[in-house]
Parts: C-alpha cells; sequence; structure tokens
C-alpha cells in the first residue's frame, strides 16, 4: 500500500512539474530589440518565435505610456517564415512603449510575454 | 486543463497505435496461415477474428471520443477561453478551418469515418482479405498524421521536414512495435484457451514472423528516436538537466527495458517452441507460450508507460528551445 502511494506520488510531481513548463513558441528575438532604445518611430513590430505559429488566434499589441493601444491590429505571419509575427505602427512620439505578444503555435500550444522599448529622438 | 490534455494525447495515441497494429498483425503477422488453414484450425483464425473484431470497434470509439476531447481542449486553449465558454461558432470555426490542427482534425475525421464504414463491412463483406489491407492502410495513415501536432510540425525552416519526417517513420514503425504485442497477446490468449494441440504448435510460426517484423521495428525506432532528440534535445547535457531531456531519458530507459525484454523472448523462450503441429508437445509448448505471454504483457505495460511520457513531452518546451 506504501509502494502504490509512494509511486502515484511520484508520478503526480512528475506530470505537474512538467506541466509547469509548457510554454512553447518562445520569442527567439525582435525588432525594436526587447528593452531597446531606437531613433525614430518603427514602421513595425517584428518578432521572431522559436516556433510557427497561428496568426489567427496570435496578436502583437503595442501601448504607450499611458496604456493606450497605437498599434493598426493587423497582425500577419511572414509569407517565407511562419515562426515571423509582425503588427504595423502609425508614426510614434518619443516615449516608453510596451509590446504585449499572445503566440499560438502549430502545434497548439500557447504562450505570452511582453517586453518594452524607448523611443528616443 | 494542461493534465487533462496529457491524459487524452496518452489515451488517443495509444489508441491510434493499436488501431493498425491488430490489422497488421491479421494481414501480415498470421495472413499465411489463415489464407488456407488447416480445417482443425478454423476455429482457432476464427476466435481470433472475432477478438481483433471486437478490439477494433472499441479501440475506434476510444479514438473518436479522445480525439473530440483533444479538439475542445485546443480550442479553449488557443481561444483563450474557458472551456464552457470556447463552445461557440466562432472559436470552433476559427481552429478548425483556420488552423492547422483544425484542418488535420477534420481530415483525421474523414479517414475515420472511411474507417469505420470499412470496419462494418468486414463482418458484412466476402471480401475480407481486401477490406483488412485497406483498414491497416487507412489505419497507418492515421497514426502516421500525428506527425502533424507535434513539435515537429512547428518547426520552421529547411530542417523542419527533416525532422517531421523522422516523427513520421517513428509513429509508423510504432505499429509494428510495441503496438503489435497488444494483437500477439490476444493471440496467445486464444491459442492457450482452444487448448488444441495443432494450434499450440502455431505459436513457434507466428512468433518467428512476428520477430522479424519486430527486430527491423526496434531499429528504425531507435534510427528516428535519436533523429527526433537531435533535433529536440541537442546534447547530453540538455538530456540530463532539462526536463524535456530528462522525460527523454526516461522514455529511453522505459525502451530499453522492452528491448531486454525482447531479447529475452527471442533468444531464450522462442527456441522452446517447436513451431511444428504435428510433433508439438502440449504441456511444453503451453509452459513456453505462457513464459511469452507474461513477457508480452510486461513489455505492453512498459509500452503504456513510454506512450504516457510521449503525452508528457508533447507539452513540454524542447530542451533545444529552453538551451537556447
Amino acid at each position: 500500500m506504501s509502494a502504490r502511494r509512494d509511486v502515484g506520488l511520484a508520478l503526480f510531481l512528475l506530470l505537474h512539474t512538467t506541466l509547469a513548463a509548457w510554454a512553447h513558441a518562445f520569442l527567439d528575438h525582435a525588432e525594436p530589440a526587447v528593452g531597446s532604445r531606437v531613433h525614430g518611430s518603427p514602421v513595425q513590430v517584428k518578432i521572431w518565435f522559436t516556433e510557427k505559429v497561428e496568426p489567427a488566434l496570435s496578436k502583437i499589441q503595442v501601448f504607450d505610456a499611458s496604456n493606450e493601444e497605437v498599434d493598426r491590429r493587423d497582425v500577419q505571419t511572414d509569407k517565407s517564415n511562419g515562426a515571423l509575427l509582425t503588427v504595423s505602427l502609425p508614426a510614434l512620439k518619443p516615449g516608453n512603449y510596451k509590446v504585449v505578444w499572445r503566440a499560438v503555435s502549430v502545434d497548439t500550444h500557447v504562450t505570452t510575454g511582453a517586453y518594452l522599448f524607448e523611443i528616443v529622438p | 486543463m494542461a493534465l487533462l490534455l496529457v491524459i487524452v494525447r496518452w489515451v488517443h495515441l495509444w489508441a491510434s497505435i493499436l488501431l493498425p497494429a491488430l490489422f497488421i498483425f491479421e494481414s501480415v503477422i498470421v495472413a499465411p496461415f489463415v489464407r488456407n488453414p488447416q480445417e482443425t484450425l478454423l476455429p482457432l483464425f476464427l476466435s481470433l477474428h472475432r477478438s481483433t473484431y471486437r478490439f477494433a470497434w472499441a479501440t475506434w470509439a476510444i479514438a473518436q471520443l479522445s480525439w473530440i476531447a483533444w479538439l475542445w481542449l485546443v480550442t479553449a486553449s488557443m481561444s483563450g477561453e474557458d472551456m464552457l465558454a470556447c463552445i461557440n461558432p466562432e472559436a470552433l470555426g476559427t481552429v478548425l478551418f483556420v488552423t492547422q490542427f483544425g484542418h488535420l482534425w477534420l481530415m483525421r475525421l474523414v479517414v475515420s469515418l472511411v474507417f469505420g464504414i470499412s470496419l462494418w463491412l468486414l463482418a458484412r463483406s466476402s471480401r475480407r482479405r481486401s477490406i483488412l489491407v485497406n483498414l491497416a492502410w487507412l489505419s497507418l495513415v492515421e497514426l502516421v498524421s500525428l506527425a502533424w501536432v507535434g513539435h515537429a510540425a512547428a518547426s520552421p525552416g529547411g530542417y523542419g521536414a527533416i525532422h517531421l519526417l523522422g516523427d513520421a517513420l517513428h509513429l509508423l514503425t510504432s505499429a509494428f512495435w510495441p503496438g503489435a504485442l497488444a494483437p500477439l497477446a490476444t493471440f496467445f490468449f486464444v491459442l492457450l484457451k482452444s487448448g488444441q494441440t495443432e494450434a499450440l504448435g502455431m505459436a513457434g510460426l507466428v512468433v518467428r514472423r512476428f520477430s522479424t517484423s519486430s527486430l527491423i521495428a526496434v531499429a528504425l525506432m531507435a534510427l528516428t528516436g535519436l533523429l527526433n532528440s537531435v533535433f529536440l534535445v541537442g546534447n547530453v547535457r540538455a538530456l540530463l538537466t532539462t526536463p524535456y531531456g530528462q522525460l527523454l531519458a526516461s522514455k529511453l530507459v522505459l525502451f530499453l527495458l522492452m528491448v531486454g525484454f525482447g531479447a529475452w523472448n527471442l533468444l531464450v523462450l522462442k527456441p522452446k517452441l517447436t513451431g511444428d503441429v504435428l510433433t508439438a508437445d502440449v504441456v511444453y509448448e503451453e509452459g513456453a507460450i505462457r513464459s511469452l505471454l507474461r513477457n508480452v504483457l510486461l513489455e505492453i505495460g512498459l509500452g503504456t508507460g513510454v506512450i504516457l511520457i510521449v503525452g508528457l513531452l508533447g507539452s513540454t518546451p524542447p530542451a533545444t528551445f529552453v538551451t537556447r
């Protein structure tokens, strides 16, 4: 009875330890880069993920310092690279901006994240 | 919900491996003996057909239910809504018609329906042999297509195609081994229940054929498994220090244990079977078959553990992403 309980507990812990790290499409790199300072307003935000993503269910949002969404809401994947997600931007004023992303990889797993960048004159 | 998804993947994968295994066993392994059977062996083969038929229906039903559950859980996850709120035309429609998973889900549903109709016809048609072969092919297509739900399908770049091919081959071989262990165990049960001398003598002949196909399957499984490891783990350090690597290492340990049992069956137990329906000693053959059956059941238990780990691996970020 004790051995069965121990095996059961081990399996339970194994399942939960593994499930704690279930994210898949990690951010590989981005433009503007994470935490960067850019001169002039970028035309778009580009995020390269570690896996191909589903454009219909993935999104990138860009918020200004007063938490207003400022992107053009036209998220799409690059035709030649299914792991590259982009959203275009209007001309933005200098200041701090926050990029919030949600990626649904084609193997069905969902990841989310956020990072900051700054526009300087 | 993540835990539910692991369980659903595990159940569906087991069912998807078992279905082609049942028909590969009947249409390939025992086929030469069924084509022109001795009259005294007809009851044995009829009993085997009936067992396969019932087993197939039950497995097919489990596969369909788990596939529907998989869609439900994926829709909830992808849409970001809870499990009840996600059951709406917009969320389901987006997943089914716009995502790669959805397209695959629909394709496999069609193949499953054709499979179900063919299985229904199996008991009613005189063209049994050709239907059996069709059932084997249809269920293999369903099994191999699961590669498009795994990490390999999400790998970007040219190497993604090689990875996907390796994954598909890995799935294909699993139907031959360990999948075919289940119908082999059923065959032994049927043999022992018959108690016929001629039936017991069949064991050696069938095991000989099974050994050949399973040896090839184990070798291919090891090669394709190594290829997948290169893409998803990368190096020995990651194998030992990352969650994905540790799970894969556990899978490897179970795989080696299974190969050990298989080697014991091949080198120690199989030579005890005469394979001669005329001169088989009933008591001796029964003893050898019972030992083989026990080992096969142990292998199936270990195989179930391997497939559970595969379900976990599907929900774990590959080590090559974590260590980048």
